[in-house]
């Protein structure tokens, strides 16, 4: 990604740089609740802020990066949380250019693992979405939650699907349980959805895709409007841009 | 077309990228990680920003008009933003980024929450989520009511039910709030000029381009002072006679006919007055106390309303009335024929529609929120008998500058019945 090559050399180290030393990292857990404790200033975002060695300046650079175009300054604070911290508290940054001024938070959020090894919530989700475990979500839903129960609606007779195993539009079958998509068409070329042997070579990715999810979630029909000309007149609609 | 989202057992949801050739991050390709993930001595950095439940707030998807009524309709969906999962039902919110996975309801959902069904109370009559569908885009005009009314039926048939006309709520609270009053959700506004939807009506937040944004005060409610009729099959009836949505049993005809509501309120014709820029620079600051400075509102250029206080000196709010189409500039002074709406709450103040004259039927072209009391807390701009502008704070009310004019003009103009397109 990107970012990850424009920081090759972040490591777990403890290089600091010269503007960064003196912040007093380890009383962030003495400061009063809730109270805004400005740790740096920066007054001129025009200029590079980064010593490419230092983690603090790695970790703002990259916070920074979005806004610093539209404001001249940024004040970088340090918010701590409740006791039983977790997370322990946040950094807040406010930028201003004249008299405007826009607070982001929490662009960074801070957690003790010294005080609660391993207790940090937020963690990166795996690479690939483990259906697995989403399918442990739904079948908790369908078990407890009476809100959310689905009934396949009478309104829905001339309902189309495609069956995700033999890649045909179908006639819904009777109570059929499906997957929709909801999504952006975007400004993608149009398309002219004709006969289901060509269905695969025409469907953008995202469609394809959930396919793979529906089948994944263990499920056999999904609903795409275009895709399963329903009504065309009722639906009323289109995404094209 | 939202019974096939209700119906479904999941609905997926592409919360990432501009279009769909991006795909659904995390199915076929790998997704991101968070940029930062740093440990110092003993403390941990990690960058939350972009990679919360924001990130589908500032989707391609969450910015579409459309979409909304989908995601809203669902009953269980699953968000693929480009870095993590999402899973909302009508009960649960759970995060494939966190351990334990179950996260808290209501903190969790921040902006996404208007697009979402919510089981809390409804003060506001539902009015959030035509803020949040009147931000985001819409290709074709002509969808404007289509995209919403699928969502907008749903709330007819809650207990307390809430009905709507054009994408305008009505209906009363839930029993044990308050005594029951009807009340109606004509008091949106503008922050700034926008494009009308010529074939919708002016009354409604669906008949312009911009975001409808409702103030902190109740909807005006129905009284002897303000009643509203819409057009039901073959006549107009009173609001409380309403018994199911007129876009359930949608006809063009019916629908011709609905785009006019026929109000019976106190009209009154209000004097606006264009101060510039220029002319604001000229107020005398000097008879201000000192510690008052930082409290006043310094009067910004535009059209000012002028309260009928009577002719020796010329009062105007220093607050702008927000417009819903650009005002006429080339005039300095304009007359506006304005409907008053006592405010919901019974206080003095009162929701100011203003309207333009269309012969057989009015539009609404702006709206303030006009209080008698001010007691301090906004300021006024004077204009003396030598034109020479200063800006006070009401210690009182209205009255205490008052002749007649102010009673006549605010308190008892004529009741009068007319239509709004």
């Amino acid at each position: 990604m990107a970012s990850e090559k424009r920081h090759p050399s972040i490591d777990n180290g403890t290089h600091t740089c010269e503007r960064c030393a003196p912040i007093n990292f380890t009383n962030l857990d003495k400061t009063a609740f809730e109270r805004l404790e400005t740790l740096i200033y920066i007054d001129d975002l025009s200029q590079p802020l980064t010593d490419r060695h230092c983690h603090i300046c790695q970790i703002l650079q990259d916070t920074i990066d979005v806004h610093r175009l539209q404001y001249t300054s940024v004040r970088v604070s340090w918010r701590r949380r409740r006791d039983d911290g977790d997370p322990m508290g946040t950094l807040e940054f406010q930028y201003s250019k004249g008299d405007t001024r826009k607070t982001l938070k929490p662009d960074l959020t801070v957690y003790d693992d010294m005080a609660r090894p391993g207790r940090a919530k937020t963690q990166n989700s795996p690479r690939r979405v483990d259906f697995e475990q989403v399918k442990t979500w739904v079948h908790a839903c369908k078990l407890s939650h009476s809100l959310c129960t689905t009934n396949f609606s009478e309104g829905l007779e001339s309902l189309r699907v495609i069956d995700c195993v033999t890649m045909n539009v179908i006639p819904a079958p009777k109570d059929c349980v499906y997957v929709a998509l909801s999504y952006v068409w975007g400004d993608s070329a149009t398309c002219n959805i004709s006969r289901s042997s060509a269905l695969l070579e025409q469907m953008p990715l995202t469609v394809k895709n959930s396919l793979d999810a529906t089948l994944m979630l263990g499920y056999r029909y999904l609903w795409v409007d275009k895709y399963v000309c329903w009504k065309t007149a009722v639906l009323g609609r289109s995404r094209l841009m | 077309m939202g019974d096939i989202y209700s119906s479904a057992a999941v609905t997926l949801v592409a919360a990432a990228g501009a279009n769909s050739s991006y795909g659904l991050p995390g199915v076929e390709r790998d997704r991101e990680h968070p940029r930062h993930d740093v440990t110092l001595g003993r403390l941990r950095f990690v960058t939350t920003y972009k990679w919360n439940i924001d990130e589908i707030y500032h989707s391609a998807w969450c910015s579409r008009a459309w979409t909304f009524q989908e995601g809203y309709m669902s009953k269980r969906r699953l968000y693929f933003t480009d870095t993590r999962l999402f899973y909302i039902c009508s009960q649960e919110v759970y995060c494939d980024a966190e351990t334990g996975s179950k996260v808290a309801w209501y903190d969790t959902l921040s902006h996404l929450s208007p697009s979402l069904p919510n089981n809390g109370l409804e003060v506001d009559l539902k009015s959030n989520i035509l803020t949040e569908y009147t931000r985001r885009k819409l290709t074709f005009n002509s969808d404007a009511l289509n995209g919403i009314v699928g969502v907008l039926n749903t709330f007819s048939k809650a207990g307390t039910p809430i009905f709507h006309t054009w994408g305008v709520t009505f209906g009363g609270l839930p029993m044990g709030i308050a005594p029951y009053h009807l009340l109606i959700t004509l008091t949106w506004f503008h922050d700034v000029p926008c494009l009308r939807r010529e074939a919708f009506p002016s009354w409604s937040p669906l008949g312009w381009e911009g975001v409808a944004k409702y103030g902190y005060s109740p909807p005006p409610m129905i009284s002897r002072s303000f009643q509203v009729e819409v057009w039901d099959k073959s006549k107009f009836i009173q609001l409380s006679k309403v018994e199911e949505n007129l876009h359930q049993r949608v006809g063009a005809e019916i629908l011709e006919k609905s785009r006019y509501l026929k109000i019976t309120a106190k009209l009154s014709w209000l004097e606006l007055r264009y101060f510039s820029a220029n002319e604001l620079l000229s107020i005398d600051m000097s008879s201000v106390a000192v510690d008052e400075l930082p409290w006043l509102i310094k009067p910004r250029a535009g059209f000012h309303v002028r309260v009928p206080t009577g002719d020796n000196v010329e009062v105007y709010a220093s607050m702008l009335p927000c417009w819903d189409s650009e005002p006429v500039h080339s005039l300095d002074s304009i007359r506006v024929p304005c409907a008053l709406i006592p405010a919901g709450d019974g206080s003095l103040s009162m929701a100011v529609m203003m309207l333009r004259n269309h012969d057989t039927h009015y539009e609404r072209i702006g709206y303030f929120n006009f209080l008698q009391t001010y007691a301090g807390r906004f300021n006024f701009l004077f204009k003396d008998d030598n034109g020479a502008l200063t800006v006070e704070k009401l210690l009182g009310d209205l009255h205490s500058y008052s002749d007649e004019k102010l009673a006549r003009d605010f308190n008892y103009p004529e009741m009068q019945t007319f239509l709004l397109g």
